[in-house]
């Protein structure tokens, strides 16, 4: 019995979740957090003054976003290699239509990143200071996969519209550094679309609206699809020709 | 095109549902205006910053309320406050007047008292501090003619003489905290209750100075209230005082001035005889904030805990393997996967479980100091709660117990139940309480050339633990004290000190700094002939803040008072 999956998203999961590599990434990722949760716990906290006057817990789900959506896009791009799993041109060839193709690099980036956020949970509780701070660790949990899902769906899209290693590599830190560093000198409240600012507002609850923030995100997993569409019927078109 | 559209549809709903659900439930109370409140800062409207001051709320109700005074002090730094509460139980249109102790630290914003009932508030006023009210100190002034005595301070001073009637004597001696002196010049003793009087003595034995004017004619001193301050044998202070007379309270006075301050003819000399005696510094308490730095910095998790939390993280590092193997093999993979998951989480869970009971510390640090010939002691305790961040502390205190923070934190004080902290500011929060406590414990020491004797008398019922004697700065642990017990001291066994930097642990370091500050001769006060003292363990827990922890190491510091000569 498997799971009801699009046929993509199943492909590269499996691919994923067999590789020797992932793993060895997937350890790094537990590890780094796991490391930072151990000296997150007090009174390790209270014996710096800065660290006492810093929320410990956000400073640790802000670094484990870092790592969700850096994994999540970077495995996207192929920029950490996976044996086995296809990009958007490889699927191309195939008799999978590419609204099928687009909604499985989709669903990978969600799940990967959903994946990713559920190996934190025992970390997370860690530092989760009391149980009246949980609802705020929820929810900055749960957006995390929102943001970093349409950067891992465009990321997707990049081996296409770039054929050179460096410069995909180049373009994709670009967006990530645009996103995480460059917004952080948008004006109020633009810069609440900055992804670390959102999460902090998830888990602090303030200020409310928050969730309108994660609108261009929405709008940049939408494009990211209707780009790996489009890209996938250009080559087709072309390889016709 | 099914998923853009599914995408945009969720986008609408996330915008439109989320802000909805976090805008539901910020209801405010509104204030009902059936209830209404005099309100008054400090004595006579003087304010002494960052010291316990009283505020003074007289509410006046339509109805029968029973409910909680809530005074919010706010913090000049950040938007944290101090709650102090108190209950009260109000009749229909009979005012009633409640008084909260309150630490006022930032003078430009207005204190808030909030009447709350069965939970909510029902009215809230505010209270600032008038300008040109703020100052040092304030001497309190019982007079039926509440004029003239201002004119004895010095122009520079920024200490105010404060009018008041026997109804604003204070009921906790914390209060007392910003006074400098209480000059009684008229009294009703019926005005006067007993928990004021106990207040009054409380605060001259632990160093207060109390005045009483007795010009000729004066039936002052046959009071029933003041004929107990008068117990022992009076001293004549030096000149220009000499007039007046000093009767030892403690470590307070009780001094007798036979020139009427408030004549309009006061003589130069009577007047340079009140500047002498309003002039008496307070003793210097025993224990200031410098305990705290002393203290050690954490408690912390058992080394057990932490060992078993990175073995906890080795083990889900191991785990990874098998996870992400099983996550292959189809549904019931992924629900082996999970459940391995769910294994690690609940390992995780009980770890932190434990781990932040053991890390929600309380390091206290508690002295008493028994006060010469008073069966009383106060207790001052400074202490460090470490928490985590959003977390929440509470202790527990006795009715007599004030405790306020140090620094930065949201506290929350029940008059006689317990202090809850906030953990959202810092990890750590510094807090001190005081109280004074019932503790016969008396001890006296006779020095012949270099034959020390000590006594000591017992009558509290508690043992005396790892007893020392300090003298000279130096020290000799003595034998266990019984109820009554007479020590001759060993010439040859006096030692110094250890310093306080290589000592380990709350009580070594407690016990160092306490030598610290009796080599220097911190407490030691001229009108008594303190020149040892004797310091002890007290075996019963008695520290003024209590948690469901360990009970806190509570250090007795007995003066003894000298009989004989000195070398």
């Amino acid at each position: 019995m498997t799971l009801p999956l699009n046929p993509v998203t199943r492909g590269d999961l499996r691919s994923r979740l067999a590789s020797p590599k992932v793993l060895w990434v997937l350890r790094l990722y537990v590890a780094a957090l796991g490391v930072l949760a151990v000296f997150s716990l007090p009174p390790e906290g209270g014996r710096v003054p800065a660290f006492a006057e810093t929320e410990l817990a956000q400073l640790f789900l802000l670094f484990q976003l870092g790592w969700v959506a850096y994994l999540t896009s970077a495995l996207a791009a192929g920029e950490i290699g996976v044996e086995g799993e296809k990009g958007v041109l490889d699927l191309a060839v195939t008799s999978f239509s590419s609204q099928t193709i687009a909604s499985g690099k989709l669903w990978t980036a969600v799940l990967s990143a959903g994946g990713l956020v559920l190996l934190s949970v025992p970390l997370v509780i860690l530092v989760t200071p009391a149980l009246a701070a949980a609802p705020g660790v929820l929810r900055a949990l749960a957006v995390m996969v929102p943001l970093a899902a349409p950067l891992a769906v465009v990321a997707a899209w990049l081996p296409a519209a770039v054929p050179s290693d460096v410069l995909r590599t180049v373009v994709h830190w670009s967006i990530f550094l645009a996103l995480f560093a460059a917004t952080r000198w948008l004006p109020e409240p633009w810069i609440l679309v900055n992804p670390m600012r959102i999460v902090a507002a998830a888990y602090g609850g303030a200020p409310a609206a928050w969730p309108l923030a994660l609108g261009p995100y929405l709008a940049a997993a939408a494009l990211g699809w209707i780009l790996i569409d489009r890209a996938v019927r250009a080559w087709r078109r072309e390889s016709r020709l | 095109m099914a998923m853009p559209l599914l995408f945009a549809l969720g986008g609408v709903l996330l915008i439109v549902g989320l802000p909805l659900w976090f805008a539901v439930g910020d209801g405010a109370a509104a204030a009902a205006p059936f209830v209404t409140a005099e309100i008054r800062l400090g004595y006579a409207g003087y304010v002494v910053p960052d010291v316990w001051m009283p505020a003074t709320a007289v509410l006046r109700s339509d109805r029968n309320l029973e409910g909680v005074l809530e005074v919010a002090a706010p913090h000049p730094r950040s938007s944290r406050a101090a709650r102090v509460r108190a209950e009260v139980h109000l009749e229909a249109s009979v005012p009633r007047a409640v008084t909260i102790p309150a630490v006022i630290r930032d003078l430009r914003a207005p204190i808030v008292l909030r009447l709350i009932e069965a939970g909510r508030p029902v009215a809230e006023w505010r209270a600032a501090v008038p300008p040109g009210r703020v100052v040092d100190a304030i001497i309190l002034t019982l007079s039926d003619r509440p004029v003239g005595l201002d004119r004895l301070l010095p122009t520079e001073s920024r200490v105010r003489i404060a009018y008041v009637g026997p109804d604003s004597l204070p009921v906790r001696f914390q209060l007392y905290e910003g006074v400098q002196a209480v000059v009684v010049h008229t009294l009703d003793d019926r005005r006067v209750t007993p928990t004021q009087l106990e207040a009054l003595s409380g605060w001259v034995a632990a160093g207060g100075h109390l005045i009483l004017v007795v010009p000729p004619g004066s039936d002052l001193l046959t009071r029933a209230s003041l004929r107990a301050f008068l117990q022992r044998d009076p001293r004549a202070p030096a000149p220009p005082a000499a007039p007046a007379r000093v009767h030892p309270w403690g470590r307070g006075a009780v001094t007798v001035v036979p020139i009427d301050p408030f004549r309009p003819d006061l003589s130069p000399e009577g007047a340079a005889v009140w500047r002498r005696v309003l002039s008496r510094e307070t003793p210097a308490p025993l224990v200031e904030r410098t305990l705290l730095d002393a203290l050690p910095q954490s408690g912390g998790a058992s080394a057990l805990v932490q060992l078993l939390i990175v073995l906890t993280l080795g083990g889900y590092l191991v785990a990874l393997r098998p996870l992400t193997a099983w996550s292959q093999r189809g549904r019931g993979g992924v629900v082996l996967s999970l459940a391995l998951l769910g294994a690690v989480t609940a390992a995780a869970v009980a770890l932190a479980a434990v781990a932040r009971t053991q890390m929600t510390t309380l390091i206290q640090g508690a002295v008493a100091e028994g006060l010469p010939q008073r069966d009383l002691a106060r207790v001052e305790a400074l202490g460090r709660v470490v928490l985590p961040q959003g977390g929440t502390f509470a202790l527990r205190t006795s009715g007599e117990t004030l405790v306020r923070p140090l620094g930065e934190a949201d506290t929350s004080l029940r008059l006689g139940g317990a202090v809850e902290l906030d953990g959202r500011a810092a990890a750590t929060l510094s807090v001190q309480g005081s109280a004074l406590i019932s503790l016969p414990v008396q001890g006296s020491i006779h020095v012949q050339g270099e034959e020390v004797t000590v006594e000591i008398r017992n009558r509290a019922g508690r043992s005396l633990r790892d007893p020392v004697v300090v003298h000279n700065g130096r020290i000799q642990p003595i034998a266990v004290v019984g109820a009554e017990a007479r020590v001759t001291l060993a010439p040859e066994a006096w030692r110094d000190p250890p310093p306080l930097e290589v000592a380990r642990g709350v009580r070594a370091r407690l016990l160092a700094w306490t030598f610290g500050r009796l080599r220097a001769g911190a407490i030691i006060d001229p009108t008594i002939d303190v020149t040892a003292f004797l310091v002890a363990w007290l075996e019963e827990e008695r520290g003024v803040l209590r948690w469901r922890g360990p009970p806190a190491p509570l250090l007795l510091v007995v003066p003894l008072i000298g009989r004989g000569d000195s070398p």
